[in-house]
This record gives structure tokens, sequence and C-alpha cells, in this order.
């Protein structure tokens, strides 16, 4: 049977960090790819016995099916530590959980974008984001990202020619804490102008904080989300229990407007129903177990060990002429290479010698760009593989400098 | 602001229905739950415990977007065992409930206005998730034995259909079965046409009287068939698949990576633990008596009770039984009068397509014990009988 497929699909393409990673979970390679969280700390035994201590009435709840919302408890649970710990004034917002961080973006696309819509993204940004914004048909324009967040000024110029050229521009879709990939952080001054932009303009503002709680310098207070400055502009924050508590659940947030919030409910009653409340279960029981700032703190120890043995190596054994930033918080390290130097061909010689690492390429609206980047997960590899696959990528670049 | 896919969405009457419903001082036949008491929750718990013991971080690390093989393995088998069926694990994509099969499809099958053949009454899931694909819907009747074939052939002659989504198997929400003949006639109809039949069988397994048929994919290989944990295991697990060929597989795992990159793969480790150390039949059978003694007590009240000028369909699996009122009773003003009354059921309109038919009614009965089918019921044909 020849099969009719539709226009979107005849469009999409397998995800290149797809093939590479194929590579990276070769046994025996040393993976600086994927941004998996460390399994070694996972709270399973807690997790264990939670599910061990459910009641008829909790087990009931937890094998059937839920409400699209979310299951009530979690629902409470996440606008405590919204209010809380985010500072979010929980005034005329309303929360969805979601199948993981990532359904967030997905539904948030549904709900905004028809074909041809424009959104505005970090440049380099999320490739997750752009996969779920281009299955909307939606035109992705680059803004500049900076050490210190987006350029917003780049920001508020790019949004009005698009306007003045008669563009449904729909949102800006921003990491502000240890982006992915580029590992930066959005300054206060930077938010709050941000929110100023937000508020003037009516632009939605796409808030992605999948690694806000992990932070290595600092305290909480000093990564607060934009949407914490105030309700008066529209802030629709995207939150996960994927790198705090385990991806294994895929269990993710949005929070947002009541009137986001219901057409978000609408859009996934038809993407999957409801999100498991087997998950949801555990994850409330979990939070309720009052651990989880424990947890968090233990985790922040050790992702910051680990993310400073890779920058001790990345200066012990990176030439000079590789830039690199040095993320306060997170899972990445992003290094631009030496003009000339390219990442792929970079990642087809240390793969040679089974290292892997995600070349720039797919996150940057400009390929070439990206080629000249590479990006460097530390979250999900022990100190001696750091170390030893480092050392692999420095003296490969070293090489490939003197080659030229 | 707002996307125009989200304006074509029904709004979800059922939703409202729902919430009303879950006053547990209601006889609720509205919802499509299975009945809790039949969860295997101590069976959950230890094999939750073995994959915690045996393996536990890489059960709670990021997966895979198609699914854990050895659960696609298991899947693939069953179908070899049940009906004979070659599906590999390579055709099969775990996804977030099978609902989620409906979207991923939709997305990679839909453009504006392309044709979708749906029943008539149709599973509001599956308006739902096409809706956000603005397809043309052709809704084709539903007869006792399934679909109108005569209407079935009549639009597929006249107009461009691009696929035709249906439910053989106790359908939701009629309850109606496809005879043999029929399926095969689809079959062959598709097959000449070049349409797509994506068949969704949720209900399936949960057979109580009658033979086993086969599914329309045995009799055209090319189509997609959905299948689903939720109604024989446990719905929270959130645990579906799509089974279809690999050029349309493929194309799904490219969309669910956008969607949400894979399916909760703690659910998927442990209901596969769950599989390995139970028999799945003998649990199956226990569903399938309970579900049968409440279907015979919801179809016996309705003898009982009922006017004799009400039609009723007498399924012979699932969970629903389709009622249709005389002609000039309307089924919203017997639910406004119920709800008063304390029983909740669905109307009919919200299974309609571009339709205002008014006399039809969706009784569920998985949910409800028996004692309370019988005084719902009661309740329902006093209303009936004398308002």
């Amino acid at each position: 049977m020849a099969y009719d497929f539709s226009l979107v699909s005849s469009k999409m393409k397998s995800s290149k960090i797809r093939e590479l990673m194929k590579y990276a979970s070769m046994p025996g390679v040393i993976s600086f790819a994927g941004g998996m969280p460390d399994p070694d700390n996972f709270p399973f035994d807690d997790v264990k016995s939670i599910i061990n201590n459910w009641d008829v009435k909790s087990s009931k709840i937890a094998m059937q099916y839920g409400t699209t919302n979310g299951y009530g408890a979690l629902v409470e649970d996440i606008i405590k530590r919204m209010t809380t710990v985010k500072h979010i004034n929980p005034e005329g917002q309303g929360v969805v959980v979601t199948t993981g961080g990532q359904q967030g973006l997905y539904l948030v696309a549904k709900i905004f974008l028809d074909p041809g819509d424009v959104i505005l993204v970090e440049d380099p940004t999320f490739i997750g984001g752009m996969a779920s914004f281009l299955s909307c048909q939606a035109q992705v324009v680059g803004v500049s990202l900076e050490d210190d967040g987006v350029n917003v000024d780049e920001l508020e110029t790019t949004f009005l020619s698009l306007k003045k050229a008669g563009k449904n521009v729909k949102f800006f879709y921003t990491i502000p804490n240890f982006q992915n990939p580029k590992g930066s952080t959005m300054s206060l001054g930077k938010r709050k102008k941000l929110y100023e932009l937000s508020k003037k303009h009516n632009l939605v503002i796409i808030e992605d904080d999948p690694y806000g709680d992990l932070f290595y310098t600092g305290t909480s207070e000093d990564y607060l989300p934009v949407k914490s400055l105030g309700n008066d502009a529209p802030i629709i924050y995207i939150g996960s229990f994927s790198k705090v508590l385990s991806p294994g659940f895929r269990l993710g947030w949005i929070y947002a407007d009541d009137i986001i919030i219901d057409k978000a409910a609408l859009a996934k009653q038809s993407i999957d129903a409801c999100s498991s409340s087997f998950g949801q279960v555990i994850a409330s029981d979990y939070l309720k177990l009052g651990k989880i700032d424990d947890y968090l703190t233990k985790m922040r120890a050790v992702y910051s060990k680990k993310k400073n043995v890779m920058m001790e190596m990345i200066t012990q054994y990176f030439p000079e002429s590789v830039k690199v930033t040095n993320a306060k918080g997170g899972f990445f390290i992003y290094a631009k290479l030496p003009d000339g130097i390219s990442g792929n061909a970079l990642f087809l010689r240390t793969i040679k010698e089974n290292v892997a690492f995600v070349t720039g390429e797919p996150f940057h609206t400009d390929p070439v760009t990206g080629d000249q980047h590479i990006r460097l997960s530390f979250s999900n590899s022990s100190d001696d593989e750091i170390k030893k696959g480092i050392k692999i990528i420095g003296d490969t670049i070293t090489a490939m400098i003197k080659e030229m | 602001m707002i996307a125009k896919r989200m304006t074509n969405i029904p709004k979800s009457f059922i939703r409202e229905i729902l919430k009303v419903a879950s006053n547990p001082d209601i006889i609720s036949f509205a919802g499509g739950l299975p009945n809790p008491g039949l969860f295997p929750v101590q069976e959950i718990q230890e094999a939750s415990n073995k994959v915690f013991s045996s393996d536990g971080m890489s059960a709670l690390q990021y997966s895979t977007t198609e699914g854990y093989l050895p659960l696609r393995e298991y899947i693939s088998a069953r179908y070899k065992e049940k009906e004979n069926l070659d599906i590999s694990p390579d055709e099969i994509l775990i996804t977030n409930g099978s609902q989620q099969g409906l979207d991923l499809l939709g997305k990679v099958l839909i453009d504006d206005n392309d044709g979708v053949i749906i029943e008539k009454p149709g599973y509001l899931g599956a308006i739902q998730a096409f809706s956000m694909y603005n397809p043309e819907f052709y809704p084709v009747s539903l007869e006792n034995d399934g679909v109108d074939m005569k209407e079935l052939t009549t639009i597929i002659e006249n107009n461009a259909v691009k696929l035709f989504y249906g439910i053989p198997n106790f359908q939701n929400p009629s309850g109606v079965t496809y005879s043999t003949e029929k399926r095969e006639q689809i079959a062959q109809l598709l097959d000449k046409r070049n349409v797509l039949f994506i068949e969704d069988n949720p209900y399936g397994e949960l057979r109580f009287m009658g033979g086993t048929k086969k599914s329309i994919k045995s009799y055209l290989p090319d189509s997609v068939l959905l299948g689903s944990f939720s109604k024989i295991v446990s719905p929270s697990l959130r645990l579906g698949w799509i089974a279809a060929p690999q050029t349309i597989l493929e194309k799904c795992i490219i969309a669910k990576q956008a969607s949400d990159l894979h399916t909760n793969y703690l659910s998927q480790r442990i209901l596969y633990q769950y599989l390995t150390d139970n028999n799945l039949d003998n649990h199956i059978s226990k569903i399938t008596a309970t579900y049968k003694m409440q279907r015979d007590i919801m179809v016996q009240s309705i003898n009982t009770f009922f006017p004799g000028n009400i039609e009723y369909t007498k399924p012979e699996g699932g969970m629903f039984l389709w009622i249709t009122l005389p002609n000039g009773m309307s089924a919203m003003k017997l639910f406004e009068r119920a709800i008063e009354k304390g029983v909740a059921f669905v109307p009919g309109k919200p299974f309609y397509v571009n339709d205002n038919s008014d006399t039809t009614l969706r009784l569920n009965f998985s949910n409800v014990t028996g004692e309370n089918i019988q005084k719902g019921i009661e309740i329902m044909s006093k209303i009936i009988r004398f308002d």
C-alpha cells in the first residue's frame, strides 16, 4: 500500500542527536552526549517503599485513570513549591501535569501555533523545543544568546520588525537557568528587562526551567524564574521532575494563567488523556516525605563536583583558543572551537577513541556557526571517565590545530 | 493568539458530566473506567519491588522512543499466540496510552480537509484527537453487526478518503461488534480503494460471550492496529501501542520525540515484570467474569423496567451498552432529570460529528455494582415512563 503522509510528517527528520546517540550508547564509549541525570543517586529506595506502603485507597488512585489536569495532591504540591520556593504569585494561576517537560512544550506549540506563525528562540536553543515548534509548522527565528542570557534589545528589535512585516509572532522561548546547550544563566537585570518587554508588547514568554534547582553557586534566590517578577506579563512556566527526581516517571508541569491552563488541558485530552497516575502518586508521596530539599542539596554537590572535575580537565588539556562557558548549574558545558575546527570532524575522530559528545550544529539556527561548537554533559559520567574523555578531546583538538 | 486548531476541538461535555458524576452519592453510568476492585495491586507491588531490586537505576532513567524491547516482544508474541498474527517487535511503538497513538497518527497522516471515515456514533477521544488536524469527517452508521456497508461504499466511492478509523470489538460508545463477514468486506473494499484502516482495539480481550473474531489487520496487513493495557491491567500505567507497517511507524517515532520523547519507562519495566510473573489470561478471565455479571444485571434491569419501545445493544464484551429512545424523547432532558434523582450517564450527542441526534445515550456497566445498576436503571425507567 502507498501511504499518503501529512505535509508535516514529510518534512520531519530524525534528530541528528538521536543518530549520534547510537554511538554514544555503545558499550565502552565515554559519553558526554546525553543530558541524562546521574542514576547512581536516584531515590529508588524511597520510591520502592512508597509503592509498598500504599493502602487500598492510594493504590486504587494510583492504578486508575486520572484527571487531565493531574492528580489533585500533586497539583497542590506543585503550586506550593512554585509559591514558596520560586516566589511566583499563585493568584489566577493553574497547573497541568504533563508527560515530561517535553509534553509541556508540545502542548504550548499545539495551543498557540498555526502554520507559518513565527516564534523567537535563543540561538542556540534546546532541540526538543525546536522539534515541538516545528512539528506545528512554525517558523523559528533566533536571537543572540550571550553569557548573561538573551540579548533583550535584539529580541525587541527582532520582534518589532517581524510584526511590522506582518508576521504573527506567537512567543519567545527561553531557558533562563543553565541553558541547554550553552550553560548560560540570564542575569537579574536581563530578567527584569525581559519581563517589562513581555508586559509592554504582550509577548508571551515560554520559560522552560528543567534545571533551575540544580545550581552550583549562590542560592535558590539567585535563580528565580522571570515569572516570579509578577503576573502582569504573559509568562508560561514549564517545570520538570526529570532532572530533580527521575526521568523514569515522565512528569513535568505547566504553570500559567488559568486561561492557558484550560486550553492546555483541552489539548492534552486529545494527546494522551492524562499522565500516569502511578507516577504522579509516587511523586506526590515523595514530596510529602519532606526529603526533596535534602535530596536537591545532595544532588547539587554531586553535580557540582563533576562539573569542577570537567572544568579542571578542560583547563589542563584544551588549547586556550577553545572558549568555554562555566555553567553555574545544570548539566552542560558549551565550548566554542578555534576557527577552522569543525565539531563534526572532531566527533568523528574522538568516537574512534570511544569518546562521544554532541556537536553544536542542531542547536543553532545557522548550522555553520553551530558546527564550531560542542556540548559536553558532565552529569552522567564518573570522575575517571571525565578525566580520560576530556584529555582525549583536548589532545584531538590540539592535533587538529597542528594539522591546519 | 490561540491556534485555529483549538477552535475545532469539540468542547468536552463529557468532562463536565464526569465532574458531576464523581460525586459519590451519584450512581454513575457515565464514565468509561475499569472496575478498580480488579486491579492487580499486590502483583504490581511485587513486580515493582523486583524491578527496583534488580535494576532500579536504569528503570528510572531516560529511555528510547520506541519503548522497552522485551515488552514489544511480549506484545508481538501475544498477537502470534492469540490470532496467529505476524507483527514483529519493530512494528510496535509503545505509547502513553492508546490516546497518544491517535494523536501521533493524526499528526503523520492528516492534512487540512483530508477525508476521515468514523463510526456514527464514534469514539470521542478519536474525534477530539483527529479534529486537531482539521479533517473532513465522514460518519458512517453503525448497525448491530458493524458499519452499514452500503453507506461505507458510497462514501468511499464518492469522496477522496484517506483513512477509516473504527473499533470493531465492543465499540465505544455503542458496544457493537463487527461480524466476520463485514470485517472481510471492509478489508477488501479498503484494499481496493487504497484507504488506510486504523483499527482501535482497547476492549478486544474483554469478551465474555460469543466467539472471538479476527482483527481486520489479519485480513489487511498494511493497516494500523492500536492496543492498550489500560482495560486489562491498569490505565494509570498509561501503556498502549501502535502496531503498524514500518514506514508509518518510523514517522510516528519521530513525531513522538517532539511530543514526549518516550513513554514512562518505569511503568514499562513494572508492567513487563508483572506480565512475566503472572498469567495475564487468568487475570483477564476474572475481569470478564465480573463484567459479564454486571452487563447481565444491566440487560435484565432494562428488560424488566424500561418500556418496550426502547432499543438497546446487547454487548458481547467491553464496558458499554447503547440505548436508543423512541422518537420525540430527548436524552439531554432525561439526563437533566436523572441527575436530579442521582443517576448519571452520557447523552449520545458528543459521539456524533455532524449530527444533532438527541435520542441516544451511553451506559457504562464496568464501574458500577450490581445493586446500583438495578437501582439506577429503575430510577431512569421511572423518569422515562412518567415524565
